[in-house]
């Protein structure tokens, strides 16, 4: 594209023409003291706590520490930039960030400027930061399931729209897989759910590669990607989940789902230490400031489902909490599980024996989501949860070589059915008529007689033979409210049609 | 220098409890001190580290006097805390300001006003700040034109110098 200076030239002209002075009124500080992120200010008395104050070299500040004669603020971009003795400028504005369906699709920093090259975002509206989160008069009962496609999710610990659920685990343990499942499986949803990926403190090659399969599975047009890498100051990483919420609200209040994932809350708490630690605020346990708990639960209670005076629409969290060899009983850990509405807890040894997602079904808990669950499902899987720790329970008795009895070996064998019927590869997430027809074989004992080593192939043909022969029987599921004794049945002659052909392969 | 506002409001406090007349005690340590700085000899003897502080004592008492103003300048030498000075001198400042109930404001033009323009300026200003101001008034070419108003945290910046920058990050906006 050729450059046209007369036209430069007369954009500028008119600019200037067109230009309206007006006296600047400000209230101006002045830099004392800068440096790790941090910056102290004199003057300013009338600013606020959580205000965000502007540097002379157009860096922002947000205000966090209001003292006897100067203000702490954390640098919301390189500290080289602003120096001692610079002027400082209260902006009277509480940090906000742009929203709107212009960010669908798009990789932002927490402060919504776009990261992926595709240019400058325009939205038309912004919405600030924090909030406080909609009171009990706005919401509604958490009642409408939120699918995972993930069987062993879906059936045992499900999940409801407006539902606070951690995903807690070790490092390389699934814990992202699970989420980024969760994204892809509501392409295959009736109603459209925004989802929104906030990562914290990650590798850049991390979220590039979070990034790039989302777009390999289409689920990119639905999807918002906030990112705050390893590599941006804390404070950035601290704003992170605020920024993402407060995008999720905007759709949320427009009466849509919206799926926000915090991956990791783990490293957000420690930005946030490493902040007070250097705006000299008091260090409780592990050095985690005394607020480390607020910091969290003002975030997650921003997740709801609102009423339908209120347009209906809800905000399902899944946070995510990386523990250090499997100790969930520390500090960030224990409090993020008690705010939260249950528990999705990943076993690293289960991982390791191959059993993926490595859920482990007895710490694993859903508190509001079994209400939510489709009664179909809810039938189908009642008994999984106490079958499953049964079998858990007798595996490691049979460790020792003991003799069992008749029905403890039929436990054992419809166990390990079902354990590896609860397996499922990555980026396949199965829809909700699909699961209840597969687990209905499993809990029904039409697997008991196939050899635990052909449950996969049995899974994968039951499913290719239902999608062509009973495709009807599949939307019936789909759409039923309860499973009733006459659906019963169909799915019965269904499974007993495939048994015939599956054996006479 | 985060600490050097906080030490020299202490110093000011003190100062302020211990001078009788806190306004001419001030003005007094504001001749020293300022003397001290612009008497280059008198200020290498005053920072030379080889000079224990008795001489220079003895040699400042000859100097400055024995008022209390001199007693302040002596106590910060002692203190290796001359570089103070300044900042203690605006904290007694503000201190003295808020006892004394006097708001004070700066006027910054590129150039000077005459008698009817700082009497409307005072007029104007003490209106929209809505309490009586005592106005000092500063000449600085550099703002081109216009004029620059500080009072407290306050800046009402009307400079040309001002709207040239705002125009500045428009275009390049």
């Amino acid at each position: 594209m050729a450059i046209r200076p007369d036209e430069i030239t007369t954009i500028i002209k008119e600019k200037i023409e067109n230009w309206n002075a007006v006296t600047d009124i400000r209230e101006e500080g002045q830099v004392i003291s800068v440096g790790d992120g941090i910056a102290r200010i004199y003057g300013l008395q009338k600013a606020v706590s959580g205000e965000l104050l502007e540097f002379e070299s157009g860096v922002k500040g947000l205000v966090l520490n209001l003292e006897y004669d100067n203000i702490g603020c954390v640098l919301m971009g390189s500290d080289t930039q602003v120096k001692e003795g610079q002027k400082c400028f209260r902006t009277g504005k509480v940090m906000s960030v742009p929203v709107g369906d212009e960010l669908l699709g798009r990789v932002v920093n927490p402060l919504g400027q776009a990261l992926d090259g595709k240019g400058i975002i325009k939205t038309k509206e912004t919405r600030p930061l924090e909030i406080i989160a909609p009171g009990v008069v706005e919401r509604q009962p958490v009642n409408e399931p939120l699918q995972t496609g993930l069987k062993a999710i879906d059936a045992m610990v499900p999940i409801g729209k407006g539902q606070r659920e951690l995903i807690i685990g070790d490092r390389q343990t699934g814990k992202t897989a699970i989420a980024i499942d969760t994204i892809i499986n509501q392409k295959q949803q009736g109603k459209e759910v925004i989802c929104i990926y906030c990562a914290i403190g990650q590798k850049q090659s991390t979220v590039a590669n979070v990034v790039q399969t989302l777009k390999d599975f289409g689920a990119m047009d639905y999807t918002i990607v906030v990112s705050a890498t390893a590599s941006d100051p804390a404070s950035l990483l601290y704003v992170a989940p605020y920024a993402a919420c407060a995008m999720g609200e905007y759709f949320m209040w427009q009466g849509r789902d919206v799926l926000v994932i915090y991956d990791d809350l783990s490293k957000h708490a420690q930005a946030y230490r490493q902040m007070s630690l250097l705006l000299r605020r008091p260090p409780g346990r592990e050095a985690y400031p005394g607020d480390v708990f607020y910091l969290h639960s003002r975030l997650l209670e921003r997740a709801c489902r609102l009423n339908k005076e209120n347009g209906g629409g809800s905000l399902t969290a899944l946070p995510i909490i990386e523990t250090q060899a499997n100790d969930i009983s520390a500090y960030i850990p224990t409090n993020v599980i008690s705010i939260t509405d249950g528990q999705i807890y990943l076993d690293a040894n289960i991982f390791r024996s191959g059993f993926k997602p490595a859920i482990d079904v007895g710490l694993s808990v859903s508190r509001v989501g079994g209400s939510a669950q489709k009664k179909a499902m809810r039938k189908v899987a009642g008994t999984l949860r106490i079958d499953l720790a049964q079998y858990q329970e007798l595996a490691s008795f049979a460790q020792f070589g003991s003799e069992l009895d008749k029905e403890s070996q039929f436990q054992l064998a419809r166990g390990q059915r079902l354990r590896e019927l609860l397996k499922q590869p990555q980026y396949q997430p199965m829809l909700a008529e699909e699961q209840t027809l597969v687990l209905f074989a499993g809990t029904k004992g039409y697997l008991d007689d196939i050899a635990v080593n052909k449950i996969a192939s049995y899974q994968a043909d039951l499913l290719t033979f239902a999608r062509s022969k009973y495709a009807a029987l599949l939307k019936k599921i789909a759409q039923a409210k309860a499973l009733d004794e006459e659906l019963e049945n169909e799915i019965k002659t269904a499974l007993e049609d495939f048994k015939t052909m599956f054996k006479g392969k | 220098m985060k600490d050097n506002f906080y030490l020299a409001h202490k110093y000011a406090v003190a100062f302020d409890f211990c001078a009788n007349n806190a306004q001419e005690a001030m003005a007094n340590f504001s001749s020293y001190h300022n003397a001290l700085e612009r008497l280059a000899r008198v200020k290498d003897i005053v920072e030379n580290p080889a000079i224990a502080f008795n001489q220079k004592e003895t040699f400042l008492r000859e100097f400055l006097g024995k008022d209390i103003g001199a007693s302040f300048v002596m106590l910060l030498v002692k203190a290796k805390r001359q570089h103070l000075a300044k900042v203690i001198e605006r904290e007694l400042m503000l201190l003295l300001d808020k006892r004394n109930k006097i708001n004070r404001a700066q006027v910054t033009t590129a150039h000077a006003l005459n008698s009817q323009e700082k009497q409307q300026a005072q007029k104007t200003l003490s209106e929209y700040f809505k309490t009586p101001l005592t106005l000092s008034f500063k000449e600085d070419k550099n703002i081109l034109g216009g004029i620059i108003v500080k009072k407290d945290d306050v800046c009402i910046d009307g400079s040309i110098l001002g709207q040239l920058k705002n125009l500045e990050q428009e275009l390049k906006r």
